[in-house]
């Protein structure tokens, strides 16, 4: 038998009518690994866990779950998986320790001394230690996605999906998110698989990342590998009239390896980019072409996005 | 073993979510006890309701006991809409069976249900001097009567009518007929044909009329004719409602 790894994904598709929301995705996650799928809005991230945790079926194609079949042995899958859904779902009107004490009950996480263990364990992870009894409707976004993130972990799943876990939370509280996933994390080792459209929140925690978009995906590898296939530094040209003498007098400069244009922006890559940035001016200024500024910068996954589709991904489309 | 585990667990999810809200449990008792007594009281002091050898208060406890029976059944429909808006993904993808989900929660909102009947159904009794267990076990008998077609009966609803808003309008307008239609408030004999014929086909009619008789000895129809109407009801709805309920999950 080969070894599945943590999760193994076969050509897996799934169709809505006509619309093809996943295509062809075969991917491996390995035991142990933080792996982060990333696209923009609608790139059919939230199908693909729907589809690992079995709350959706395949059209074609299938995938294992800590060795389970998703298509042949769901109960299995939803034995190993935890899940950390995109919107909250917890019961309002009850505490933190009976919104806990009833997933511990679901997952049947006994003897009833392990039970409270447990809870009182991740109930600290998350910091919400004083806020046990509290109605959950009482907590702010960023609590009572501690208090899910928690319950994610509770029954020690061996493979833990997070889908957008820091979704419409202010950045400060999303830094505290990340930090509280790892902090857990390290105590816990277990594979987790997250999906997000923030480029910093797959560059801070994951090992490795599949950008997707449109159903497809464009590139997998560790973050920092992605970002060095672009070989060199993202220049950033403010331009107040671009004109094709620019254009085609940049297509002619060596080591260019990449060339954007966005309205009144350049972007280009290339390699030791801040003894070229004189050349530039130059160039603009023979080609009649203000320049308003000129920003370098190390590529960041956002930039790799870019590279691969052409389009810069926006989260602010929802 | 399990299976009973997952049942308590989604029956105790029901039961503490049902008593987080203590002021709803403290009007869901009075509001009954208060058209029983005031309104009971108020039409015997002018109404001679001689003629069918009983009072007004006493006509008017079992219908109340029995219209709390049927609404409470049938707001489960409610429980199951704002489940399915969020909370129903983080029961499906547990490592548990889909029938215990849908017992879980009928006996959860059940045993919430049947302890406000049965509290509205003591005071009732304690206050017409005829209190004692074997009147308490026969208003359990047609609680669960009743309450078992009406759970089906709100589900059924609730599928029908996919969208909360609409469901709550249509299960207000539907709640309505069946409760004037059902003698709860007036004996059926001297009804005009065409509104008796309504009331016979209401299935409320026949948990009025049984509980009538068990308690206060007043009764249009017989015991076995009401107990075998409410049956036939219940299991026509159950096996729709338990139909359409699986049918909306496994999807």
């Amino acid at each position: 038998m080969k070894n599945k790894g943590a999760i193994l994904v076969e050509n897996l598709s799934k169709n809505y009518g006509d619309f093809k929301a996943l295509k062809e995705i075969s991917l491996k996650i390995n035991e142990g690994e933080i792996f982060g799928l990333l696209g923009p809005n609608g790139a059919g991230k939230s199908t693909f866990i729907h589809i690992i945790s079995t709350l959706l079926r395949p059209t074609s194609g299938t995938a294992f779950v800590n060795g389970y079949d998703i298509t042949k042995d769901p109960r299995n899958v939803r034995k190993s998986i935890g899940l950390v859904f995109q919107d909250t779902i917890l019961d309002l009107e009850l505490g933190a320790l009976d919104n806990l004490d009833f997933h511990a009950r679901l997952y049947n996480i006994v003897p009833v001394k392990l039970k409270e263990k447990r809870i009182n364990e991740l109930i600290d992870l998350v910091g919400l230690s004083n806020y046990t009894k509290r109605k959950v409707e009482t907590f702010s976004g960023g609590m009572k996605r501690r208090l899910e993130i928690a319950r994610g972990f509770l029954h020690n799943p061996k493979v833990l999906l997070l889908d957008e876990p820091t979704l419409g939370l202010d950045p400060q509280t999303r830094r505290h998110i990340w930090e509280h996933i790892l902090k857990i994390r390290i105590k816990e080792k277990m594979t987790i698989l997250l999906t997000t459209h923030y480029m910093e929140e797959a560059d801070f925690l994951c090992d490795r990342v599949a950008i997707i978009d449109k159903g497809k995906i464009i590139a997998i590898g560790k973050p920092r590998d992605l970002k060095n296939k672009l070989k060199g530094d993202i220049v950033s040209i403010q331009v107040k009239n671009l004109n094709k003498n620019l254009i085609n007098n940049l297509k002619k400069i060596k080591h260019i390896k990449k060339l954007e244009f966005l309205q009144d922006e350049i972007k280009l890559v290339t390699t030791n980019a801040e003894s070229k940035i004189a050349k530039f001016v130059d160039i603009a200024k023979k080609s009649k072409v203000i320049v308003q500024s000129i920003s370098v910068h190390k590529p960041t996954l956002e930039d790799v996005f870019l590279y691969y589709t052409g389009r810069e991904m926006r989260d602010d489309v929802s | 073993m399990t299976f009973l585990n997952e049942i308590y667990a989604i029956w105790l999810r029901e039961i503490r979510k049902s008593l987080a809200n203590k002021w709803e449990i403290f009007i869901s008792i009075l509001w009954p006890l208060f058209l029983i007594f005031v309104v009971g009281i108020g039409l015997d002091s002018f109404i001679d309701s001689g003629q069918i050898g009983v009072n007004y208060t006493e006509l008017l406890g079992p219908g109340v006991i029995a219209i709390l029976a049927m609404s409470s059944a049938m707001s489960i429909g409610n429980s199951i809409i704002d489940d399915r808006r969020g909370f129903i993904k983080e029961l499906l993808v547990a490592p548990i069976s889909r029938i215990s989900i849908f017992l879980g929660k009928i006996l959860g909102e059940a045993t919430f249900d049947f302890s406000i009947n049965l509290i509205v159904a003591f005071f009732f009794l304690l206050f017409i001097n005829a209190l004692n267990l074997v009147s308490m076990l026969w208003v359990l008998f047609f609680m669960l009567l009743i309450a078992f077609g009406f759970y089906g009966f709100g589900i059924v609803l609730s599928f029908l009518f996919k969208r909360a808003r609409g469901y709550q309008v249509i299960r207000e307008l539907i709640m309505t007929f069946i409760v004037f239609l059902s003698g709860a408030f007036f004996p059926l004999k001297n009804l005009p044909l065409i509104v008796k014929i309504f009331t016979f086909i209401n299935p409320l009619t026949y948990g009025v009329d049984g509980l009538r008789n068990v308690l206060i000895g007043y009764s249009e129809f017989s015991l076995i004719l009401n107990i075998i109407s409410l049956l036939v009801f219940g299991i026509i709805m159950m096996i729709l409602g338990s139909y359409l309920f699986q049918k909306s999950i496994s999807n």
